[in-house]
């Protein structure tokens, strides 16, 4: 029985097509080990080894391993979210309401999207926070230190620009807000301290697309939202995972 | 791994599955399935009554009735049918005209269904006629009822009120669905008339806001090129008493205090001026004078033939006197502390001379007559001095400011209070929008509002309730601002308010607009209750004409326009528009009315005046109305057609009808409709014939109900009607016309 097992084994792995996805054998060896690691797209960014405390649920909390997720279902729900949704005036908030009430699952698609938004939030501060206690900012971490601000303020220019999309009251009037702040830059807003340009040219103006909040600052949100910023954040993830893995592996002490 | 750790990984696992159970059933029970579902049975088996009884009906019936009812019952069970068929799924209106899209109907799915009229919400059918032309297919719901249309769940359609954080009562979404009074402003969204049929409370507010003059300050759609409402102020130095003028600005209710409520007590607010701004304007306003265009009356007049004339002039269907009377002109009984004899005499002899704009007609007065009935007012109300207000005296000693200070105080006081949106003035003609525009008065955004000392989370913070509190007690909510008191009431105020809300700025597709041009001359295009569409289509015309020549200028000088519809255009005191008076009434009857009107409704108020015209007038005025003033569907020959036995059938089915409710005849009868005694001698045959038919035919408010009567019917109760004639009044107005009652006369 186990003879013939091996056999059917071999057989398979000795295919053209399995030697050409698995370029290696079975990780029986540190060789292949390391090997499996280098060899494939995904795992390359994990370091090859790692040390047996990091293993402990309570050492990092899993917390950038928890905004990776929420990202993932970010970028998942919103992929199907924009089969059903246009960015015009005409047709947002009519098409976030036919989610709500007549595609089906449309109402848990958009939910899971708004939430997983805020707990998206609420991960990355949290994880911030646990590096700084844990002192894992030190060199030569650093740099690494300084991605992760990066990637914050993208979480929340995604968080802002999103929350224009269902263009109800609330976002319009919050986007209001949120955008006058841009007035009161220094030199380039043309309200702020040394304002220099007037209100049609001034930063608060390209971030509009028009003097108020119109169809232009839809459709300019809704393209930083599907895809300015998700692609800065998807760089800029994978130059801090690898880096984690050149700094010496996930936390811990060097 | 630790047993702990199974223990954490089955826990978490089979919330996780659970959570994804929920959501399936989430997604099953929606409550739109259960209300369809509830819905469809109930309309099923009222289907199912509705068609039985039809069924025993016509096992009972013959003929041609029995074939009307089974054809009934087989409509109705093809809709019986429909229903069954239709599979439980949302159900939504698509209005591209609108762009919008309402699902409304998937909870209320019977809602076309008249046979389901009355069973409790979401189930009950519309009521009234109101889907039958405005059909569910074209409107939706959402266009008048407001409210989320694209929702398929209570709250979220916004039904009912929604807590907001931090207040402590609910709050309605100011564009939630809207039930009873607050309904009917959202007819005003397409209907751009002062007058829309079965929407009463609107009407009256925008007539109110037409009476009151909001459009003098503010920008109000619908009221943009209206003439101002008060009278010029030019000459005012010499027409009026500076004492009243003093009493006048300081509160306009003290003068008028007995004549009602409301608007009815005094149109001219209250502005809240201290004494030192009352004097400088008075001062100003009093600068303006005419002396040369006044003449001195000569002494001696006769009071007791100026009462005669008075009264028979009927000068009382306009003006006030002694709490009775019209409320067209101002009152009469304080005229004389308001105005001096000098003007009031030279006012009777060049009316449209002084005020050209003025409602009242140019009477033709000669010098006598006018000073007999200036003494005979003088007599009457007295000739007391009035005496400035209280505090005026100190106020004036103390005033410590010259003549010239005075005036540019005045002027400017003038121009800031918007005076000029009310008051003509030479040299102010485009002065007068002080106020805040109330275009798209429904979308103002209440943060931007002034709430003043109001604690916002006590009351519902929503621009209806603003503008209501603002027009009570408009220093509530801004000190210092500008809005002057009105004596509204508080219906008053909610109704001005239910008019402004009609005004949302919603894009309405012009073909669904009703306008005023279009819909009152010749006639409305809206169809009306239960009468079907009816088959004439509205003539929409740019310009209404001025009425021409000979008839132009009689029109002109007896303000016929003040009253009645003429070319159009005009106020509707009277019934009917006299462009259609040719067809209405006989020629013999017209052309004596003019000697002696009389009231043909004996509880109106308002009654035709005596205008003393010209001999040759009313026979002029007879002969454009019986060649000009046509309705050309209305046959003139068909009194001749009208047989004997026809009248009598035609009583029998006067009193089966009970026609003496309202119409009096015989000395009997109820005071609502027109005397009916001698109706024979005043209507034309196809006139009366064409009115019974359609009673809402040029006039959709009339209170004539609709018997639907059919074509032999209407015949035999003309026949009837024209038979009632005054027997002996042939002799009588001839004796009469040879006394020389005309102009001379009294």
């Amino acid at each position: 029985m186990e003879e013939k097992l091996k056999r059917a084994k071999d057989k398979v792995v000795h295919t053209q097509v399995w030697r050409s996805i698995f370029r290696q054998g079975w990780p029986t060896t540190e060789r292949n080990r390391v090997l499996t690691s280098i060899n494939t797209l995904l795992l390359h960014l994990h370091p090859i080894k790692v040390k047996t405390h990091a293993l402990k649920i309570r050492y990092t909390f899993c917390l950038g391993g928890v905004t990776l997720f929420m990202f993932v279902i970010e970028t998942i729900t919103g992929l199907l979210l924009m089969y059903y949704y246009r960015p015009t005036l005409e047709y947002a908030y009519q098409d976030m309401k036919d989610l709500e009430f007549t595609v089906t699952f449309g109402l848990f698609l958009r939910n899971m999207h708004r939430w997983a938004a805020h707990l998206m939030v609420l991960s990355v501060i949290l994880h911030m926070c646990r590096v700084f206690y844990t002192g894992s900012y030190k060199p030569p971490r650093e740099f690494n230190w300084v991605i992760g601000v990066q990637l914050l303020v993208i979480t929340l220019l995604l968080s802002f620009t999103g929350y224009l999309l269902p263009w109800d009251q609330l976002a319009y009037w919050a986007v209001t807000v949120g955008t006058n702040m841009a007035k009161s830059t220094p030199i380039i807003g043309a309200e702020g301290p040394f304002a220099v340009l007037p209100a049609n040219t001034d930063i608060c103006f390209y971030l509009r697309g028009s003097e108020d909040i119109s169809g232009n600052t839809l459709l300019r949100f809704y393209v930083l939202h599907c895809i300015f910023l998700p692609l800065s954040a998807a760089g800029l993830m994978g130059v801090h995972f690898w880096r984690i893995r050149k700094d010496g592996g996930i936390s811990g002490p060097l | 791994m630790s047993f702990a750790n199974y223990v954490w990984f089955a826990g978490v696992g089979t919330a996780l599955v659970l959570s994804i159970g929920v959501l399936f059933i989430h997604e099953y029970l929606r409550v739109w399935k259960d209300h369809q579902a509830i819905a469809k049975r109930l309309q099923l088996k009222s289907l199912e009554s509705r068609m039985d009884a039809l069924a025993s009906e016509a096992s009972r019936a013959e003929g041609e009735q029995k074939k009307r009812l089974e054809e009934r019952r087989r409509v109705l069970s093809m809709v019986y049918a429909q229903v069954k068929a239709t599979p439980r799924q949302i159900q939504q209106i698509q209005l591209e005209q609108f762009k919008k899209v309402d699902r409304c109907t998937t909870c209320h799915f019977t809602v076309e269904d008249k046979g389901m009229m009355g069973q409790p919400q979401p189930y009950g059918g519309h009521p009234g006629a109101f889907l039958d032309w405005h059909e569910v297919q074209d409107f939706g719901c959402t266009i008048c009822h407001e409210g989320q249309g694209l929702s398929t769940d209570y709250m979220q359609a916004a039904h009912k009120a929604i807590r907001i954080h931090g207040s402590e009562r609910e709050r309605p979404w100011p564009r939630g669905v809207q039930t009873k009074y607050l309904l009917q402003s959202s007819c005003g969204k397409c209907h751009l008339t002062k007058d829309v049929p079965y929407a009463p409370l609107l009407t009256k507010g925008r007539g109110l806001i037409e009476k009151a003059g909001c459009y003098g300050c503010h920008q109000i759609r619908l009221y943009e090129d209206l003439e101002k409402i008060a009278p010029t102020l030019d000459r005012l130095g010499s027409k009026v008493d500076r004492a009243w003028l003093l009493h006048w600005l300081n509160d306009p209710r003290e003068y008028a205090p007995v004549t009602g409520e409301g608007l009815v007590r005094s149109r001219m607010p209250r502005f809240d001026l201290t004494k030192e701004d009352i004097l400088c304007l008075a001062e100003f306003l009093m600068s303006s004078k005419d002396e040369q265009s006044l003449e001195e009356p000569p002494s001696g007049g006769n009071p007791e033939r100026g009462g005669l004339l008075f009264r028979e002039i009927r000068c009382v269907t306009c003006h006030t006197v002694e709490g009775k009377g019209g409320y067209i002109g101002p009152e009469l009984e304080q005229i004389t502390t308001k105005v001096s004899r000098k003007w009031a005499y030279n006012w009777l002899i060049k009316t449209h001379y002084f005020n050209p704009k003025t409602k009242m007609p140019q009477l033709d007065f000669s010098k006598e007559q006018a000073v007999d009935v200036v003494d005979h007012l003088w007599e009457e109300f007295g000739a007391d001095q009035l005496t400035p207000p209280e505090g005026f005296q100190e106020a004036e000693e103390s005033l410590k400011l010259s003549t010239e200070e005075r005036m540019t105080r005045g002027e400017k006081l003038f121009s800031d209070k918007g005076c000029a949106g009310c008051h003509p003035r030479s040299g102010m003609e485009r002065e007068g929008k002080t106020g805040r525009p109330l275009e798209k008065f429904a979308q103002m955004d209440e943060e931007t509002l002034d709430w003043g000392k109001i604690d916002r989370f006590k009351i519902e913070p929503y621009v209806g309730n603003w503008v209501y509190m603002r027009l009570l007690n408009p220093r509530d909510l801004a000190p210092e601002g500008k809005m002057p008191h009105f004596s509204l009431t508080e219906t008053e105020a909610a109704l001005v308010a239910l008019a402004l809300l009609s005004d949302t700025g919603d894009k309405i597709p012009p073909k669904y607009l009703v306008e005023e041009k279009s819909s009152r001359y010749p006639r409305p295009p809206y169809p009306l209750p239960y009468g079907g569409v009816q088959g004439v289509e509205a003539q929409t015309v740019k310009e209404y004409p001025e009425p021409p020549g000979e008839f132009g200028r009689l029109v002109d000088r007896y303000r016929c326009r003040s009253c009645h519809v003429v070319f159009g255009k005009g106020g509707w005191v009277s019934t009917h528009p006299l462009d259609m008076e040719g067809s209405q009434v006989q020629e013999d009857w017209l052309r004596h009315y003019f000697d002696m009107p009389y009231s043909l409704r004996p509880i109106l108020k308002e009654r035709m005046l005596n205008l003393k015209m010209e001999p040759e007038e009313p026979k002029f005025f007879t002969e454009f109305f019986k060649t000009v003033s046509l309705d050309n569907s209305i046959s003139p020959t068909l009194g001749s057609s009208l047989t004997e036995e026809e009248a009598q059938r035609g009583k029998g089915l006067f009193i089966k009808k009970g026609c003496r409710a309202c119409h009096i005849v015989e000395g009997r009868g109820g005071f609502v409709g027109a005397t009916l005694d001698k109706v024979g001698d005043r209507l034309t045959a196809g006139w009366t014939y064409a009115f019974l038919k359609d009673p809402q035919r040029y006039k959709p408010w009339a209170i004539q109900p609709d018997y639907g009567l059919t074509d032999q019917e209407a015949r035999e109760l003309t026949a009837y009607l024209m038979t009632l004639k005054d027997k002996g009044r042939v002799e009588k107005v001839s004796e009469h016309h040879q006394g020389g009652v005309g102009r001379e006369g009294g």
